[in-house]
């Protein structure tokens, strides 16, 4: 009987902590497992050198990214007749360094995949927390927005509200949040409905604790490591789609380095200049897979059932 | 003397596993003879059901039958070709599983599963009712087959105990109840009239009532088809009910073999006696449950002795030393111990009716 | 399946399509600047007067809920609005458009089903086999694979650097068959037209594998994965025992089993193709709905992106209509 214990020992008053810890503990404990799985390594160590690689791009890039020169365009990769080590993988239509806009893009598709994910899964959990826990109306109208925002796919929705908008960074963050934080909060909320049922949330309810302190403190640690996988993951959905974005012409814009819009550029001098868009879309797919990587070993590891 | 339906010499049956060979089968040779019900006895990983899957040559990897015969009719099995196999599974051999549930396809009806073994056999001269090796010249489209099959299928869900039959053909599976469900088993696995049944724990998903009404069908059917079983089970229950010899196993090893009545009331082995013991009895609470202490051991990791010298409570050194090989004690009557001389027949504890 | 079930999973259609209208005409509505200036901006003797007798034409002055009753009265009736640029019914521009897109994506969706379902249940069934390390390699690969970037290689490769392939269109100007369904391959066959035929499907061929390569990639891991829960149950070994082959076994018990949660993660995946669409429709200079989008996009042209966008949306909802149809005809037990 809940009520006939004392009451220190209830994990409602003292399990908060406790609860976190044990997330942390079950963290480690992923990471353990995690080591193991070789490809998921190599995916982070990617993931590592492509971050490093956003973050240094001032000092490590041979070039000014937006350094136009006009007796330099069309300059092939080094391996081919006419390249040079100056521009190893060449120049683009403006004549400026493409593995230096490599460099420099990379800080585009992070910003972009970082921030929309913040957004995305601190908007997503909050949702998720509120509909599963308190159910009823409030649940009935989280769904019925998910519904709607479901109905549309994810790259029309998307070009539709960048039409609307306009293009730009911060109008495209937007543009894909408004999508993004309802796999979240899916996520969340199954989660915290099957939460709601175990005897630890009876129990901290049973010694009178507030709905926000068992939110916060009981489940959500709980819930933790499934959210950090799903993010990991569609870290790299939303680094595609901004590079389909800035493709299209609607995401980042002239003259700041985007992969997606040097991959439009190659499209565009196709006949001219092949290592114009391959290499930066080489980037994207290396980025993108690297994550994958990454995020599946998370998941593996997480529950190793998953992955058998 | 009679022609043994199933025969079975020094069965070897290895799992090629990351962490070593395991012997899930090591050495088993057994008889059956027409008509015949014997009961495989032993704790679950003792190789009861590897022995059954090794029959119908559907181990699965990584397992491999490594050595022995299995002669099915006078045919040995061991090294044929699947082609060859699967024109004997269904329809001279057999085979039925523990739960009904998950053992029939959950998105196919009914009637298309007890079909199906029906329509496959059906003129491949291995079911007697099946016509001969031309005769889908007589019916290229198979409409007679499959009416043939329909109607074969209709009877043996009536011989089951399947009220109204052809209705029940159109339904699914989760439509059923669990008995239901294994008589509908039982009737797949003797459509065709096979010579050899094998049992996996056929009731032990059952409630208890349902369970002694399968039995008691198993018991009918077998009498009015004449099919050998070879049943296997934990339960000593459902062994006295059905079994006409009883075969005990224990780490992929026979450590007793005899009469049913030899080894319910003259158990020799300490092993079948701790099983014995280890039944509640009903109404007797003076009885003392003896629950044999530890547990199977890893098969990769066995004693070089005899398999069951660390949980025996006769056993010495000469036990873990040296593997006893199988003696007749009393005619039919086998025993692998060391100590049967000194271990005390548990006697009068008998059946658990 | 009962008519009642899908009935009742019909009607719970109507509030999702109901918000969507409801977004999409937002999305109108709420655009920075004013469609009748976009209207007049070619024009320079229009006054101001003209552009206010205009705006009270098109019913722009009106409240917010006058004017979305308006765009629901004329959706139902058929009518999504005129062209701002182009100034004829947006109805009849995207029905222009339609065969293009259909054709590319119907090739597109059954070709990637065709190869991926099976090496899906082969990986599963004879896992750890090179073929399985290759597809789920090759999956993997697809799936983390911008499809613009794809479409550029292809281009590349086979347009450009072995000539094999046209990298543009539909067709070669002039050779379009007689009109019938709008649809090339259909036509052609339908008239004899083989010239024409064989050209629609050379330009078929880099687009098609653009558009299936991640549908594909998605297919062939979600077949694979439910087929490896599927191939250790009971039924499967119960049905070897009934003397069944390997091949009938996975074919006539496996494979009903394992295509139920395909097929809901497949339709659920239908949106990264209908987005997808665009993406590679541009690569492609493919004359369909989606190069009409983002066209209309560069021509601010708002009611074409609209209706478009609304077409997406309810052709989306619908796939995934008939995609929970399919699923309860495939699981008995949600039958009711």
């Amino acid at each position: 009987m809940a009520a006939a214990m004392p009451v220190r020992q209830q994990p409602g008053v003292t399990g908060g902590r406790r609860a976190w810890r044990r997330g942390l503990a079950s963290l480690l404990d992923f990471w353990r497992r995690f080591r193991k799985n070789r490809l998921a390594v190599v995916g982070g160590a990617v993931v590592l050198l492509v971050i490093a690689m956003g973050v240094l791009a001032p000092w490590i890039a041979p070039h000014d990214p937006t350094q136009a020169d006009f007796f330099r365009r069309f300059r092939p990769p080094v391996w081919m007749e006419g390249g040079s080590w100056e521009h190893p993988l060449g120049t683009d239509q403006l004549g400026r360094d493409i593995l230096s806009r490599i460099i420099w893009g990379a800080r585009a598709s992070l910003t972009v995949g970082a921030i929309v994910i913040l957004i995305a899964t601190t908007v997503g959990v909050s949702m998720g927390l509120i509909s599963g826990y308190y159910g009823g109306r409030v649940d009935a109208f989280i769904q019925r927005v998910v519904d709607v925002l479901l109905s549309f796919p994810y790259l029309v929705l998307a070009i539709g509200l960048m039409a609307v908008m306009g293009p730009g960074f911060s109008n495209m963050v937007l543009a894909l949040v408004y999508k993004e934080w309802v796999t979240p909060c899916r996520v969340v909320r199954g989660e915290v409905l099957a939460a709601k049922r175990q005897e630890y949330v009876e129990a901290a309810r049973a010694v009178g604790a507030g709905d926000a302190h068992i939110m916060w403190r009981e489940i959500l640690p709980n819930v933790l490591s499934s959210v950090i996988v799903v993010a990991t993951l569609r870290v790299a959905w939303v680094i595609l789609m901004e590079a389909s974005l800035s493709f299209l012409g609607l995401g980042v814009q002239p003259p700041t380095p985007a992969w997606g819009s040097m991959v439009a550029a190659g499209r565009e001098y196709i006949f001219q200049a092949w290592w114009l868009g391959t290499f930066p879309g080489l980037a994207i797919l290396v980025t993108v897979l690297g994550i994958n990587l990454l995020g599946e070993g998370l998941r593996d590891a997480l529950d190793p059932r998953l992955g058998e | 003397m009679l022609q043994p339906v199933l025969d079975v010499r020094d069965l070897a049956t290895y799992f090629f596993t990351e962490r070593g060979v395991v012997r899930a089968v090591d050495g088993v040779s057994f008889r059956l003879y027409p008509g015949e019900t014997l009961g495989v006895v032993g704790e679950s990983g003792c190789g009861k059901s590897m022995t059954a899957l090794s029959i119908m040559g559907l181990v699965p990897r990584p397992g491999r039958i490594v050595a022995g015969e299995i002669r099915l009719m006078g045919e040995d099995l061991v090294g044929k070709p699947d082609r060859e196999l699967r024109r004997l599974r269904g329809s001279r051999m057999a085979m039925i599983f523990q739960d009904p549930l998950t053992t029939l396809n959950p998105v196919l009806r009914v009637g298309q599963q007890v079909t199906e073994s029906i329509r496959i056999h059906y003129g491949d001269g291995t079911w007697s009712g099946g016509s001969r090796r031309w005769s889908w010249l007589a019916d290229p489209l198979g409409l007679r087959r499959r009416r043939i099959a329909w109607e074969r299928a209709v009877e043996m869900l009536d011989k089951v105990g399947i009220p109204a039959p052809s209705e029940r053909m159109r339904a699914y599976p989760h439509e059923m109840s669990g008995g239901m469900r294994q008589r509908i088993m039982i009737a797949i696995a003797l459509s065709c009239s096979p010579a050899l049944l094998l049992a996996d724990e056929p009731t032990t998903a059952l409630d208890v009532t349902i369970q002694a009404q399968i039995l008691d069908l198993m018991r009918r059917l077998q009498e009015e088809m004449g099919t050998s079983i070879l049943l296997i089970t934990h339960d000593f229950g459902v062994v006295s009910e059905l079994c006409d010899r009883v075969m005990v196993m224990y780490a992929g090893k026979v450590v007793e073999t005899g009469p049913l009545d030899a080894i319910l009331n003259t158990p020799r082995h300490p092993y079948t006696q701790g099983l014995l013991a280890s039944i509640p009895r009903l109404g007797d609470r003076s009885y003392r449950l003896k629950p044999i202490e530890g547990t199977v051991p890893e098969l990769h990791a066995l004693p070089p002795g005899c398999s069951y010298c660390t949980r025996c409570p006769v056993a010495d050194e000469y036990c873990a030393a040296v593997a006893p090989q199988l003696k007749e004690i009393s005619p039919h009557h086998h025993v692998a111990c060391h100590k049967v001389a000194a271990a005390p027949a548990m006697a009068g504890e008998g059946v658990p009716s | 399946m009962s008519a009642a079930y899908i009935i009742n999973r019909f009607l719970q259609l109507i509030p999702v399509v109901f918000g969507v209208t409801l977004v999409v005409f937002a999305l109108m509505y709420l655009t920075p600047g004013d469609p009748v200036e976009v209207i007049f901006a070619g024009e320079s003797g229009a006054t101001a007067e003209d552009l206010e007798r205009y705006r009270r034409e098109l019913g722009l002055d009106q409240p917010f809920h006058i004017q979305y009753l308006r765009f629901v009265i004329g959706l139902l009736q058929g009518d999504l609005g005129i062209s701002l640029v182009q100034r004829q019914p947006v109805r009849d521009l995207l029905l222009s458009r339609l065969p293009a897109t259909i054709e590319l994506t119907a090739v597109a969706v059954l070709v990637s089903l065709i190869i991926a379902i099976p090496v899906g249940v082969v990986s599963a069934v004879q896992r750890y086999s090179t073929l399985d390390k290759l597809g789920t390699a090759g999956a993997l690969l697809g799936v983390s694979m911008p499809d613009f970037w794809l479409g550029l290689v292809l281009m590349l490769l086979f347009g450009i650097h072995w000539g094999v392939l046209p990298i543009s269109g539909r067709i070669p100007w002039g050779m379009e068959p007689q009109h019938i369904t709008g649809l090339y391959l259909v036509d052609s066959v339908l008239t004899g037209d083989w010239p024409a035929f064989r050209a629609a499907v050379r330009h078929l061929i880099l687009p098609a594998v653009t558009l299936g390569t991640s549908m594909a990639a998605l297919t062939m891991r979600v077949t694979r994965s439910s087929m490896l829960e599927v191939v250790h149950q009971d039924y499967m070994t119960f049905a070897r025992a009934k003397g069944l082959s390997g091949t009938q076994v996975v074919v006539r018990h496996g494979l009903r089993n394992a295509l139920i949660p395909t097929v809901t993660v497949v339709s659920l995946n239908i949106g990264v193709l209908l987005g997808g669409n665009m993406i590679v429709e541009t690569v492609f200079a493919w004359p369909g709905l989606g190069r009409l989008v983002v066209d209309s996009i560069y021509n601010r042209d708002y009611t074409v992106v609209q209706a478009a966008v609304l077409v997406y949306a309810v052709t989306y909802v619908t796939m995934n209509f008939l995609a929970d149809l399919v699923y309860t005809l495939l699981n008995p037990k949600v039958r009711l």
